[in-house]
């Protein structure tokens, strides 16, 4: 009985030791959990597990953001997106020849999809094609040397993701934790105080003719809130809203992703937050100004293009928005409501 | 009866140090379930999206481009008339499969004889804001100059006429238009079994029985004009089965 009572006290002290955690492990670094800070009338930001938003993630792609330490040419990721264009430039002209409109870097934290037609379904993978010769043409080896020689690269990389010795990365690897940090940057640039925010806020008023243009926006009259609705200012969809009777090469849009032709045509939705400061307008920058876009919605809607929205050619729209000179005046000047003078002249989008 | 006690002990030590997250149940010790999925039909014709393959009553060839719909005050009804509340609404994309499956768990073995939900959004939900700011329910919403509250439906695609094609958009709302159905179907819960019930939508009900919905000349876009959407609404109490 004497052993079978040691028996159980040793056991029992087995037990208690038993789950304790091994303290001799090297604790895992984790950066500072960054809080985005977002009306509740929007939806949640789509944040992926694999790159969380951390305050030390924010300021290494902040920095390097604005930084051609990235290219050999002096270009820097602001070079294409500047602050008082929405973080946008009016058009680029890739490679091929292709001009295309330039996505403005705004409430990106939401979008679904990347690139007009698509192509990137990731915000944390979106600037990896920078590095190609087209952008930054980028010297990896470098690029390495650089961020290794720089008085505050090694410590930032250190603090955002316990990177020890930047040399040590495989260069896929570096490219991977710059975009992820640029990435986490740009989702912290919410646009969320337009003048039609704080309308919407009740905290202060539109003048008559903006009002106008806010009833045609969200009525059967203008009709477009069905793909522009509030507080997004997108659907985050791919539609075709009829700007050709046959859409070929980069006109085709979402069918240069998916091949299936039921896309052809079809470009996503984009938001109009700042429309006003992201000129020229639609993929290709066809429309030089907004006045030029409310035309066209009005009255140059091909209705035989292929895969057209059937939101666009509903009775009585076969003819036309059939808008006045007025409602077209109003329109626009709603759209300017949508400027958000805080968001670009936030000292937290900026250099630092 | 040392060897007795050591024998007890071995297996306890062994699962002492189990991490809590494999102390939950396995799934298939998880108590049995009543499965919802949603699936659609045109009359004998499964759904597939963007291809003008299907015909109305009206005799309108139409293609489906986009689906989108709530449901709501889904409730499982008993035998004696008393209701179980399995959902106060559910946000559907035809588009997207798993947004058509949704569960309950009921706590005791009972037996129902159907399901009874709204197509849309009951007087309770239907108030512009009022359901969480997803990407979803924001998309849904019905403007505040037209009513407010939400969409209850999004049902769009492009009918033929002669040559021509056309675009038509189905949109529902406003709590005028809110469709009660009744699906009945005896059925028992076991919390021994997990039973899955297919909800079928018939899609060409929407446009007959009553009333013969025709895009020509009943309106191929009806958002705010209340006669196309009474119409629908009358047309669309049987538009639901369940199997």
């Amino acid at each position: 009985m004497k052993h079978l009572f040691l028996f159980l006290i040793s056991a029992i002290f087995m037990l208690m030791t038993s789950c304790k955690k091994d303290t001799d492990e090297p604790a895992s670094y984790t950066a500072t959990q960054f809080s985005l800070n977002v009306p509740q009338y929007f939806p949640a930001p789509v944040i992926p597990a694999h790159n969380p938003l951390t305050v030390e993630g924010v300021r290494l792609g902040r920095k390097l953001y604005f930084d051609p330490i990235l290219s050999t040419n002096g270009l820097s990721c602001s070079s294409c997106h500047e602050r008082a264009k929405s973080f946008s430039i009016p058009t680029f002209t890739a490679l091929t020849g292709q001009v295309k409109s330039v996505p403005p870097h705004v409430n990106l934290a939401w979008n679904t999809d990347y690139n007009w037609n698509g192509s990137e379904p990731e915000l944390d993978r979106l600037c990896l094609g920078d590095f190609e010769p087209e952008f930054f043409n980028t010297n990896m080896p470098l690029l390495v040397n650089n961020l290794t020689q720089h008085p505050d690269y090694p410590r930032l990389f250190k603090e955002a993701f316990d990177i020890n010795q930047i040399s040590l990365l495989s260069h896929d690897d570096l490219k991977l934790k710059i975009v992820y940090s640029i990435s986490q940057f740009m989702r912290t640039m919410v646009s969320s105080d337009s003048k039609f925010d704080r309308f919407m806020r009740h905290e202060l008023s539109l003048n008559q003719q903006e009002l106008d243009g806010f009833i045609l926006f969200t009525t059967e009259r203008g009709d477009c809130f069905h793909c522009h609705g509030y507080p997004l200012m997108t659907n985050n969809m791919f539609m075709n809203n009829g700007l050709d009777s046959l859409p070929q090469g980069f006109n085709q849009g979402r069918y240069w992703v998916t091949g299936n032709p039921v896309d052809i045509g079809k470009f996503s939705t984009p938001t109009l937050r700042n429309i006003e400061l992201t000129a020229p307008y639609m993929h290709d920058g066809r429309f030089a100004t907004l006045e030029e876009v409310v035309e066209f919605y009005n009255s140059g809607v091909h209705l035989n293009s292929p895969n057209i929205d059937p939101i666009m050619t509903k009775a009585g729209k076969e003819f036309g928005l059939n808008l006045t000179v007025a409602e077209k005046a109003s329109l626009v000047a709603f759209l300017k409501t949508l400027t958000d003078t805080v968001f670009i002249n936030n000292p937290a989008f900026v250099s630092q | 009866m040392k060897r007795y006690w050591f024998t007890l002990f071995i297996p306890l030590l062994l699962v002492s140090c189990s991490d809590d997250d494999n102390d939950l149940p396995a799934p298939a010790n998880d108590p049995a379930a009543i499965n919802v999925a949603v699936s659609y039909m045109i009359d004998q014709t499964p759904l597939h999206f963007d291809s003008i393959l299907y015909t109305n009553e009206a005799g309108n060839n139409y293609s489906l481009t986009r689906l989108q719909y709530y449901l709501s005050e889904i409730d499982l009804i008993r035998p004696d008339t008393t209701y179980l509340r399995i959902r106060n609404y559910q946000y559907i994309d035809a588009r997207k499969i798993a947004t058509g499956k949704f569960h309950y768990t009921p706590s005791a073995d009972q037996q129902f004889i159907g399901m009874r939900f709204y197509i849309g959004l009951a007087p309770a939900f239907n108030i512009s804001h009022a359901l969480p700011a997803t990407i979803e329910n924001i998309d849904m919403e019905w403007p505040d100059q037209m009513g407010g509250g939400y969409h209850f439906l999004k049902m769009e695609g492009n009918f033929r006429d002669g040559n021509n094609t056309y675009g038509y958009a189905m949109h529902l709302g406003t709590d005028t238009c809110l469709i009660p159905v009744i699906c009945w179907k005896n059925f028992t819960y076991s919390t021994r079994q997990t039973i899955t019930l297919d909800l079928e939508m018939n899609i060409n009900e929407w446009y007959r029985n009553p009333a013969i919905y025709d895009f020509n000349t009943d309106g191929n876009y009806i958002m705010g004009i209340m006669a196309p959407m009474l119409k629908l609404k009358q047309n669309a109490s049987d538009v639901f089965t369940l199997k």
